[in-house]
């Protein structure tokens, strides 16, 4: 019964940390089992010097979880037993003592005396008293510290057997044996246990056994089992301690040997002395390897590599290396003790090209005033937005965002959250016009307290929607976007109402952002973003529009505006209205201008947005494009398609040829930059796709794509039939040479902006050739959509099947 | 525009915070039409794969996701490198003919650590460069602010304090000064000064008052993780602790283990990210601490792209540093996520969590006061539902990118 209470984990604590002087080591198991069997909440050590017996009731505490507050009282300036010190004592244990214990545990330097305010009447639990050991010294601390300890408390007095040099805790441990309950321990110096608490119903278990077995038949054997366990502590210390010394005797016998050999090897020339070093390293580093591939030469291998090093090199650098070595060796020593240094060694040494780098470093190579000459360019005046500007005064106006949804998806939370974020207005409303979401788009808009405003998926139109959510709104101004958009920054809508304020007095009414690419836009839209900005003027710079004529460019370029981010005032707004169903934003814009209003495109402040779309959609949206264009503007002129079946041939025949090039491209790295790849490519296929491919079938790799031309063919170009005209063979090279041309206005972009390829420039490259063929053919049915929509007969109907097929979901 | 981005070290040896702030930065001005590069070292050229410039043929090239890289190898800069500004004239000579070749119109230094050649050859080019000041580098030699003593450092005090804390071989009290000289000039010499919090902003300002310095906090990518939120779990499901990030005694997972030890509540877990780096002895105690534990799950290193799913899973993120971090990606990405924290009382974390109050910021390497709140936090469950309330959106690489192309115009030439 006792054994069992008695044999635990505590009892068999392995000290981390234990230097000399050592007196105490073989109290440690008991110590440790006292802890984890009282459970103090408070333990207070009077006396703590290098922290043999403090550092291990720590240990304790954390290895026993216990909820402890430790307190290590001392003065660290010694006494006339522990005898006089200096601050190394108490800093090497600060070192050790605050990265680990710190949470829990105080070290208190004053005096006992001065320590007293700081602890309540009977909050101690444990008190180990281990000061002054002069009889008087020991009676004083025991009475001044007897009412601090708890109703359950233990006191310690080590040196209970010492009786020379004027120790008298053994006198005072006589006394108070007759009126408490006590155990002691010989070995060690002796430690007296005195059980002064009263509330002996509080004791734990295991101490009231350990109390009745300690003077009856099991006491001798228990003492000798105390004993034996603290005598192997302090083996263990001891053991550990001749091994440090052994390595640094190694150590220093290598620095011996080294210094003898520098002394004969004299001074080299620099030349020589720099590969020397360079070859050393090298060395060393295999070395490295070595010691890592066998644990007994671990410690031993490195070392004698240190040895070999000094001999190799001149006597300055050496001596230099040995005086910063051992500079740096006293601060890791300090810092972590003799022993965590030791311990340490292989990972110095793992490290050892910087080490040894900055240990033989002499004087720094610093040029004088190497930056001090610096050019800094005058920042170029150009508006920011008002994040980067520092100006966010609010203004005293509220802006209703207007966003059409239909499953918003998952990304819809997050521009929800950012424009409940927005700062520097009076009020931001979200309205979301909503038709037909299944995902929770409108279950998300309405937790997040937007005014929703749901149609039927039939009534949808870009501008009915819009509308819709302009009558709904309450705010001063409307700010139109789409729900896959997302506003930088937190004064996104400030920004853009500061704008259209700060210009109203021009009669600027409305503006849009730029665009921003998201993270997972693709090549091929970053191309047309920039050369669509380019064209509009606010790739950089805030760009004001105006009414100068009505030729198609200057409306286009002067008119946009974009649903992507459209700030207007809310009254004017309802006198104008959206109208139409495709690019109802630039109809507005126009409107606007023509009116004599001006508007703004803004490169200051953008929004995030674009898109990653597969290949096929790009033959719609291209298709759609241009019919909107050549119906908006009567000015817009068109390549028109003089043969349908050249048309049709020249799209069938150029996918089948990509097919064949996209079978045999590789994906790995090129050793051409992208342009110059491109650019050869181009070239090539200038000639080569002229001829007619070996096959008409189409896989460039989106189904869908491929499934429409093929559709294309079967249905429409039927060459079994009758063969290809001199005209029509012409219009399928106008076909080729509009493909070729779309290419070659992307590669300036790409030369502009990439070099050398990788596996994901080259994977990018393929995407953009597959979807500018893919625009280029949309763009094509475009044209013949355009010219032959008036037509009769079967190129009519033809047409009509595409127009129809091509404009769906757009 | 032709744009340089120079940091210390980069993919594919290094893929760290900075290098991934690069990373973005880089791909998000290609994507706005700039031609980029990165200058950076490269500190084991024998075993990397890239090869050597044809022009310059002691740096190396190489192409990471689509961005060209130029590599210095770590042999021909000064051992002084690490900590100061030392620079060597052959290399500055090689890299301003580097420079001249490759026509920048303006440079983005995202650390200087290693980079002072590349720094006098930006000069002698005559381009114009702006700073993000992504740690303490540039003021502290030893890059976090704790001084030698393992206390937080008041600034360098125009390098006094360095000789007074810090002064260790193979320092001299001369070249102590002389390194805050030099960074001061550094800083001088660049058109902004961005930090990517406004603690670091703060820190700066009191080294260098006469400077002014921006914030723009880094971005996430949100895209390139999952965006659904974090569910918040059921009464009967076991509460999660998670830390996420290199375990370093810097990063004070040892102490989270000893005060989560003290939390007997068999219903919590603690769930650790990260691999094991460093100083033997530390290793050897958290993995003795880990063993001991059975709530506790180590995971190990784990991809950058499953730290969200694993931040989704979490009930609260735990950040002990015991060194002032400039910036928290993974605190950002769990503010993504939805997450809230428990943050040291230290640096940015400390100050983000505070001023948004979604988690508790908690004295440095206290490990009782850690765990009263890990007790807290685990048994009064609608405190965790309240914070989550206040957890902010974090900015996203597209507004960094953004803010950054906007102030890249202010170099642009002529």
């Amino acid at each position: 019964m006792l054994l069992n209470s008695l044999i635990n984990d505590a009892l068999l604590i392995q000290p981390k940390r234990v230097v000399r002087p050592d007196a105490w080591t073989g109290h440690i198991p008991f110590l440790s089992w006292l802890m984890a069997t009282l459970k103090p909440g408070v333990f207070v050590e009077l006396g703590t010097h290098t922290g043999n017996s403090y550092l291990a009731a720590c240990q304790a505490v954390m290895e026993n979880r216990l909820d402890t507050r430790c307190h290590a009282v001392d003065t660290w300036q010694g006494d006339e037993h522990a005898g006089q010190y200096d601050e190394s004592v108490f800093e090497t244990l600060v070192h050790y003592h605050e990265p680990l214990y710190h949470g829990f545990s105080k070290l208190m330097r004053m005096t006992f005396d001065e320590a007293l305010p700081h602890f309540k009447d009977h909050s101690v639990d444990l008190l180990h008293i281990d000061g002054l050991h002069t009889y008087e010294a020991v009676r004083h601390d025991f009475e001044t510290w007897l009412p601090k300890v708890s109703e359950r408390g233990v006191i310690l007095f080590h040196d209970t057997a010492v009786r020379e040099r004027g120790f008298g805790v053994w006198q005072l441990w006589e006394e108070l044996q007759p009126h408490y309950s006590h155990i002691t321990f010989e070995h060690s110096n002796g430690l007296g246990v005195l059980f002064v608490g009263q509330d002996l119903g509080s004791r734990a278990a295991p101490i009231q056994e350990l109390l009745l077995e300690w003077n009856a038949e099991n006491g001798p054997a228990l003492k000798g089992l105390f004993a034996y366990l603290g005598e192997r502590v302090t083996q263990q210390h001891q053991i550990s301690e001749l091994r440090a010394e052994v390595t640094l005797r190694d150590r220093l016998l290598a620095e011996n040997i080294a210094s003898r050999l520098e002394a004969e090897t004299g001074q080299r020339q620099a030349v020589a002395e720099k590969q020397q070093i360079v070859h050393l390293l090298e060395g060393a580093r295999e070395e490295l390897a070595n010691v890592y591939s066998s644990n007994s030469w671990r410690l031993t291998r490195p070392l004698r590599g240190i040895r070999r090093l000094p001999g190799q090199l001149p006597v300055k650098r050496a001596a230099l290396i040995l005086r910063n070595a051992i500079s740096r060796a006293r601060t890791e020593i300090q810092r972590h003790g003799l022993a965590g240094f030791v311990t340490r060694l292989p990972y110095y040494l793992k490290h050892y090209r910087t080490y040894f780098a900055l240990l033989g470093g002499g004087s720094h190579k610093i040029l004088g005033g190497m930056f001090a000459g610096a050019v800094v360019s005058v920042p170029k005046e150009v508006r920011f937005h008002p994040e980067l500007a520092g100006s966010t005064e609010p203004v005293d106006y509220s802006v209703s965002v207007v966003i059409p949804t239909l499953n918003a998806g998952l990304e819809f939370n997050w521009l929800l959250r950012k424009l409940k974020g927005q700062r520097g207005l009076r009020e931001l409303e979200i309205v979301i016009v909503d038709s037909g979401s299944r995902d929770g788009t409108v279950e998300l808009a309405r937790s997040a307290g937007c005014t929703v405003v749901e149609i039927a998926p039939q009534e949808f139109s870009h501008s009915h929607a819009r509308n819709l959510g302009a009558d709904a709104a309450r705010g001063d101004y409307l700010l139109f976007m789409v729900q896959d958009a997302y506003p930088i920054g937190e004064y996104w809508a400030y920004g853009m109402l500061r704008y259209v304020l700060d210009h109203a007095a021009t009669n600027l009414v409305a503006a849009s952002c730029a665009e921003y690419s998201r993270s997972d836009s693709d090549m091929m839209y970053d191309s047309m973003i920039h050369t669509h900005y380019r064209f509009l003027g606010c790739l950089d710079y805030d760009r004001i529009g105006e009414y100068h004529g009505d030729d198609h460019l200057l409306l286009r370029s002067y008119g946009q505006l974009s649903d992507v981010s459209c700030l207007i005032g809310r009254e004017l707004f309802a006198r104008y209205r959206y109208r139409g169903d495709y690019a109802e934003d630039l109809d507005l814009g126009v409107r606007l201008i023509k009116d004599g209003y001006r508007v703004a495109l803004l490169a200051s402040v953008k929004t995030v947005h674009s898109h990653n779309r597969p290949a096929y959609y790009y033959i719609k949206r291209s298709f759609v494009d241009v019919i909107f264009l050549v119906r908006m503007f009567d000015d817009f002129a068109y390549p028109h398609i003089e043969a349908p079946r050249g048309l049709l041939a020249g799209i069938v025949d150029t996918a089948a040829h990509l097919s064949d090039f996209f079978a045999r491209y590789n994906e790995s790295a090129s050793g051409l930059s992208l342009h110059d790849e491109l650019q050869a490519t181009i070239h090539d296929w200038r000639h080569r796709f002229a001829e007619p491919p070996s096959s008409e079938v189409s896989q460039l790799g989106d189904t869908q794509l491929d499934d429409y031309i093929h559709s294309l063919s079967t249905r429409y170009l039927d060459r079994d039939k009758a063969p290809l005209t001199s005209r029509e063979q012409r219009e399928s090279g106008r076909f080729l040479d509009a493909f070729l041309a779309r290419l070659e206005h992307f590669n300036g972009f790409a030369g502009e902006v990439y070099g050398a390829q990788d596996t994901m420039l080259r994977h990018a490259l393929r995407e953009a050739v597959r979807k500018t063929f893919a625009a280029t053919a949309g763009a094509g049915l475009g044209y013949l959509f355009m010219d032959y929509a008036h037509a009769t007969g079967p190129e009519k109907a033809m047409v009509d099947t595409i127009m129809a097929e091509l404009k769906a979901g757009i | 525009m032709r744009i340089l981005y120079v940091l210390h070290q980069f993919y594919p040896e290094f893929s760290a915070g900075t290098e991934q702030v690069t990373l973005n930065l880089a791909r998000s001005a290609q994507r706005a039409g700039h031609h980029v590069q990165v200058l950076a070292c490269v500190t084991d050229a024998r075993n990397s794969s890239a090869k050597p410039d044809p022009g310059f043929p002691e740096l190396l090239q190489t192409v990471y996701q689509g961005v060209p890289i130029t590599l210095v190898p770590l042999e021909q800069l000064t051992p002084f490198s690490n900590i100061g500004f030392d620079s060597t004239p052959a290399l500055i000579e090689r890299l301003s003919g580097w420079m001249t070749r490759e026509r920048f119109d303006a440079c983005h230094v995202l650390h200087a650590m290693r980079m002072s050649d590349a720094l006098v050859a930006l000069q002698r080019c005559k381009i114009p460069y702006l700073m993000t000041l992504t740690d303490f580098f540039t003021p502290c030699f030893r890059i976090n602010l704790i001084n030698r003593q393992g206390a937080l450092c008041d600034g360098p005090d125009g390098g006094e304090r360095c000789v007074q804390n810090c002064l260790v071989a193979p320092w001299t009290p001369e070249s102590l000064q002389a390194r805050y000289r030099h960074a001061h000039d550094l800083l001088t010499g660049a058109v902004r000064r961005i930090c990517p919090s406004e603690y670091v902003a703060e820190r700066f300002r009191d080294a260098f008052p006469d400077l002014e310095f921006l914030v723009i906090p880094h971005g996430i990518d949100l895209l390139a993780l999952t965006v659904e939120e974090a569910v918040p779990r059921k009464k009967e499901d076991a509460f999660v602790f998670g830390f996420i990030g290199s375990i370093v005694p810097q990063k004070g997972v040892d102490m989270l283990l000893r005060a989560f030890a003290r939390v007997p509540d068999p219903q919590v877990r603690l769930r650790l990210c990260g691999g094991l780096f460093g100083d033997p002895v530390h290793i050897q105690e958290v993995r003795r601490l880990m063993e001991i534990d059975p709530r506790v799950e180590w995971l190990g290193q784990v991809p950058h792209a499953a730290v969200f799913e694993m931040l989704r899973n979490l009930d609260i993120l735990c950040l002990p540093s015991r060194v002032p971090e400039s910036f928290s990606l993974v605190l950002h990405e769990a503010c993504a996520a939805g997450v809230p924290a428990l943050v040291s009382a230290l640096g940015a974390p400390g100050a983000l969590v505070e001023r948004y109050a979604f988690g508790r910021a908690i004295a440095v390497d206290d490990e009782m006061a850690w765990a009263d709140a890990l007790r807290n936090v685990a048994t009064d469950r609608s405190m965790v539902s309240a914070w989550r309330d206040h957890v902010p959106l974090p900015m996203r690489v597209e507004e960094e990118g953004f803010f950054y192309d906007s102030l890249y115009r202010e170099l642009r030439p002529g």
